[in-house]
């Protein structure tokens, strides 16, 4: 029974890999400051999660439809220009959420066009059909997001005590601290420590489970002969 | 045959970190008893809450992280203490909490407990606590009189000399006063004359090197003599910068911590110096009075580096040294 309990967990892992397991944020520490410095709030990772969706699946898309055609010293070069281009439709969809919050983010919008967890995800969709690449950049995205998102609620609700703006523990003590960089890269190092602590748990338990296996079936075999 | 088998490096040294904390802890105590003295029964729950806590945070650390709790390691007791001598007299609790919790939790457990901690956990907290409550943190009485336990509208709030330094002002407080810690401060780190003591408790001890702290109040004392404000006497200068905030204290007892400081003479000699010009240049710059500890926890990053310094410069020294003695 334990071991098809843990099928079942490999094979959703597997199905979902780039949100829970292989997570860009807290397991590969891609695209951090991007992440953590306009996430203070709900309203403004709303805002990155957004762009992100406009800019970052249809450039992985295309470099994953493009291949290997292109060197690697102009891919480099064109998929942020390709991504800097979709930024201009993604400001007027990021305007409907808030309209200041173009101006409050300032330049992490641009930094959606140039980073880390683009460059890896470009290299990595080199060989893959279409489909393939569409999943893992939407799969990528949403590991961002649902992270990102996380970490804006607990900071904002550290911060404000509120939600989306709404007030919702009014009488706590605020931690200001929770909007700064500071709290973020902090709350992200528990996340990632958290993470990391469900997954070694799954994993020994795994691991107990697949240890039954072996010797159950040396026993049948000794039995057998 | 009964043998002992221990794991290397086979060292025999009467200081153990028991000892040095505990050294720690002596040169505090009166420091705590010094703030009864002042302010009354509050302060000694505030010493005494952040201690516990600090105490009780460390061992359920430990004991979530699979390490031996050790009964006998004194060094969370000794981070609280500091964090509430560095508090004003009128801090709410969970400001405390905040700091001692940020200490444990952030700053010394992550990154593998005592003796492995990067970053002094007592100033860590307390510049958490600084950045989240910087209004609370510099609200200051004056002292001999008993607090209430809650402090409400009827305690009369002041300004610290080190604010009036810091707009340009002069503080005007005699000798004995600095000596004695008789002015707006926080809880445990004005009594200069009993610090001095404690110090050379420590330095008796080994638990404090005197070069260090020397090292860190020379650049102190000259730019303050250099920079004194108009009308001030440049002893007055060097004694209100030096003794009328927390500077002394952080001087004897972060500055002395012997995780975070470098492990050789000469990068510690750099160490301090390169501090006592940071706490300055913060001082000047910084909207924080708790300039020094800011100092001290980015000096914690570079200590690593002093010691490589050190271990490039060590070679090159003795190389000339032994040219020099063929040359004659």
């Amino acid at each position: 029974m334990n071991l098809t309990l843990v099928r079942k967990y490999n094979k959703l892992l597997r199905k979902t890999d780039g949100i829970l397991l292989h997570n860009p944020l807290l397991t590969l520490g891609l695209a951090l400051p991007l992440a953590i410095i306009p996430s203070y709030g709900l309203i403004g990772t709303a805002a990155v999660s957004v762009a992100m969706l406009v800019c970052f699946v249809p450039t992985v898309f295309l470099s994953g439809l493009i291949g290997n055609r292109l060197p690697l010293w102009l891919r480099v070069v064109v998929y942020p220009v390709v991504s800097c281009l979709l930024l201009i439709p993604a400001r007027y969809l990021v305007q409907n959420i808030s309209p200041l919050i173009f101006d409050t983010i300032g330049v992490y919008f641009s930094l959606i066009c140039v980073n880390s967890l683009l460059m890896y995800s470009i290299e990595k969709v080199q060989n893959k059909k279409p489909v393939a690449v569409l999943t893992f950049a939407l799969r990528q995205w949403l590991g961002a997001c649902l992270i990102a998102f996380l970490c804006g609620a607990i900071r904002e609700l550290l911060a404000n005590g509120s939600l989306w703006g709404f007030v919702i523990l009014k009488d706590l003590p605020r931690l200001p601290v929770a909007q700064m960089a500071l709290g973020g890269f902090i709350l992200f190092g528990f996340l990632a420590a958290l993470c990391r602590l469900i997954h070694r748990l799954i994993l020994s338990f795994s691991l107990k489970a697949g240890s039954n296996l072996p010797q159950s079936s040396t026993e049948r075999g000794e039995a057998g002969k | 045959m009964n043998s002992l088998r221990h794991h290397a490096p086979y060292i025999r040294h009467p200081e153990s970190s028991r000892t040095v904390m505990s050294d720690a802890v002596i040169a505090l105590v009166p420091l705590y008893f010094m703030s009864y003295f002042y302010y009354g029964s509050r302060v000694l729950f505030v010493g005494a809450f952040s201690a516990l806590l600090c105490l009780a945070c460390d061992w359920a650390c430990n004991y979530l992280l699979y390490r031996r709790i050790n009964f006998r390691d004194l060094s969370a007791l000794v981070t609280g203490i500091i964090i509430s001598m560095l508090m004003p007299p009128t801090i709410d609790f969970y400001v405390v909490a905040a700091a001692c919790l940020f200490a444990i939790l952030v700053t010394k457990a992550p990154f593998g407990g005592t003796g492995h901690n990067v970053f002094n956990p007592a100033a860590a907290g307390l510049a958490f606590a600084t950045l989240c409550w910087s209004s609370k943190m510099f609200q200051y009485v004056q002292p001999l009189q008993k607090l209430p336990f809650t402090i409400d509208e009827s305690v009369s709030i002041l300004q610290g000399p080190t604010a009036t330094l810091k707009l340009g002002g002069i503080p005007r407080l005699g000798l004995t006063e600095l000596l004695l810690g008789n002015f707006p401060g926080t809880i445990g780190s004005t009594y200069t004359l009993i610090i001095f003591a404690c110090l050379i408790y420590l330095i008796a001890r080994n638990a404090a090197k005197w070069y260090l702290t020397l090292s860190y109040l020379i650049p102190v004392a000259l730019l303050s003599a250099v920079n004194h404000p108009y009308g001030v006497d440049p002893l007055e200068s060097i004694a209100n910068e030096m003794f009328a905030g927390s500077l002394f204290f952080v001087s004897v007892y972060l500055l002395n911590d012997p995780v975070t400081t470098p492990k050789y003479r000469i990068a510690r000699i750099l160490y301090g110096f390169s501090a006592g010009l940071m706490t300055m240049f913060f001082r000047y710059n910084s909207p924080f009075e708790l300039s020094a500890v800011f100092a001290i926890l980015l000096m914690n990053a570079l200590s690593p580096a002093f010691d490589c310094f050190c271990e490039w410069l060590m070679p090159k020294l003795q190389t000339a040294t032994e040219k020099g003695g063929t040359n004659e």
